[in-house]
């Protein structure tokens, strides 16, 4: 559990570039409709979990509820605002593992356990409707709003389409 | 009125790593208290008192803020007056402990290579830990003593270290914080380092101790039915009372 000098400042060539990755989410959204302009949207969406694993003994899965109110601003063009819950849940089954310790190798853990995690989010996005059976909406989930310090902006790219 | 269903697919921006945390034990549940003090003692350091303090501070708030989890980390803001002599010992009541150590080789460690460590971490009978610190090398004319590095460089082994004493253990992912190696230019707190010190400091918003009202983090692993359930149940009546509101008529068909 130490931190090594000689590794500290020799950084292998696979290391210098890091790339942003991007994953999956697949959802249902069910539209109510309120006035002509206004409409109520609750929705879920988990993401698709696709990680690369070290040993395969432990996945995450993210979900969240969405209860948005959409406003049409533009003809093609729509604001939604409203909060949600984000689900985390954490799944491992136990396992222990050698890994690198910079000097050698030391033996450590992953427990066996499924842990949940519940928190309250406020989100928000724009709808561009391209078609009329088609969408495209850009959003925003951020749990802890009101906390700066663990505040964290999440964003969404969804493709809809009407059924 | 019209009903549509959009099934949709989604291109996320939240991050995704190669999966690689690790604990240092098995059954742990990290510490008891939601709020934990670390206690600095700065004798023997070669950095300032000020200096080392406002590294731990950043340390500390990078570990902070993580949403997913109930820990609360802050510095006691006055000296420790357990030193190294009790960390080592066994003795040390403020815990955990952060210490300058000018004889690395009192706990067996290479005061050429090794910039800092947690020398050791005690687990109770519940699978709590309840005894543990962090060692930073202030071995003077020794390659590792950390005056020598960067303030963003001494950040990222605190930072390290911190979660090593956290019940952390090292990180298949080098993206990852607690990769054994310290392959970055500053601190960041990735998504497995997030998935990790989630597993063991879970924060759950519908249980008991929601909103900061517990001084125990949570260890409850069962999902909170009833929560979910009002939730639900909350959906349901805003969206029957938003359509008595509004007073919903059918919409003209198109060309009408």
């Amino acid at each position: 559990m130490g931190s090594n000098l000689e590794q500290r400042f020799s950084v292998p060539s696979q290391f210098t570039n890091r790339v942003s990755q991007i994953q999956g989410l697949v959802g249902i959204q069910r539209r109510f409709e309120l006035s002509k302009k206004t409409s109520f949207h609750p929705e879920i969406f988990t993401l698709i979990p696709w990680r690369s694993g070290y040993d395969g003994t432990t996945k995450t899965f993210t979900t969240h509820f969405g209860l948005k109110l959409d406003k049409e601003i533009f003809s093609s063009l729509h604001l939604n605002v409203g909060p949600g819950l984000l689900w985390e849940s954490h799944l491992s089954t136990g396992n222990y593992i050698e890994v690198n310790n910079g000097l050698g190798t030391s033996t450590f853990y992953t427990p066996a356990r499924w842990t949940q995690v519940f928190l309250f989010t406020v989100g928000g996005g724009f709808e561009w409707w391209v078609a009329s059976k088609l969408s495209f909406q850009l959003g925003l989930i951020v749990p802890d709003i009101a906390d700066s310090n663990r505040r964290r902006f999440h964003g969404v790219l969804n493709l809809g389409i009407l059924l | 009125m019209r009903k549509l269903v959009f099934p949709f697919l989604a291109l996320s921006f939240l991050s995704v790593h190669c999966f690689g945390w690790t604990h240092l034990s098995g059954n742990t549940f990290g510490w008891k208290q939601k709020k934990l003090t670390f206690y600095v003692n700065t004798a023997n350091c070669t950095l300032s008192e000020n200096e080392l303090f406002a590294i731990i501070d950043r340390a500390l708030a990078a570990w902070n803020g993580i949403p997913s989890t109930d820990l609360e980390l802050v510095r006691s803001s006055t000296p420790a007056t357990d030193g190294d002599a009790e960390l080592r010992a066994g003795t040390a009541t403020q815990v955990p402990l952060v210490v300058c150590s000018t004889h690395l080789a009192d706990y067996s460690q290479d005061p050429n290579a090794i910039l800092g460590f947690m020398p050791f971490s005690q687990i109770d009978s519940e699978g709590y830990i309840n005894y543990s610190g962090l060692v930073l090398n202030a071995e003077v004319g020794s390659a590792a003593e950390i005056s020598t590095l960067s303030a963003s460089e001494v950040e990222l082994v605190v930072g390290h270290e911190i979660g090593h004493v956290l019940g952390l253990g090292h990180s298949a992912d080098s993206d990852a914080l607690m990769y054994f190696q310290l392959n970055k230019t500053f601190l960041l707190i990735t998504q497995d380092d997030m998935d990790g010190i989630t597993q063991l400091y879970p924060r759950n918003e519908f249980l008991a101790g929601a909103f900061g009202c517990s001084s125990v983090h949570q260890r409850e692993t069962r999902l909170p039915v009833h929560g979910l359930l009002g939730f639900f149940l909350f959906t349901a009546l805003v969206i029957v009372a938003a359509r008595k509101k509004f007073s919903i008529e059918p919409l003209p068909e198109p060309g009408e």
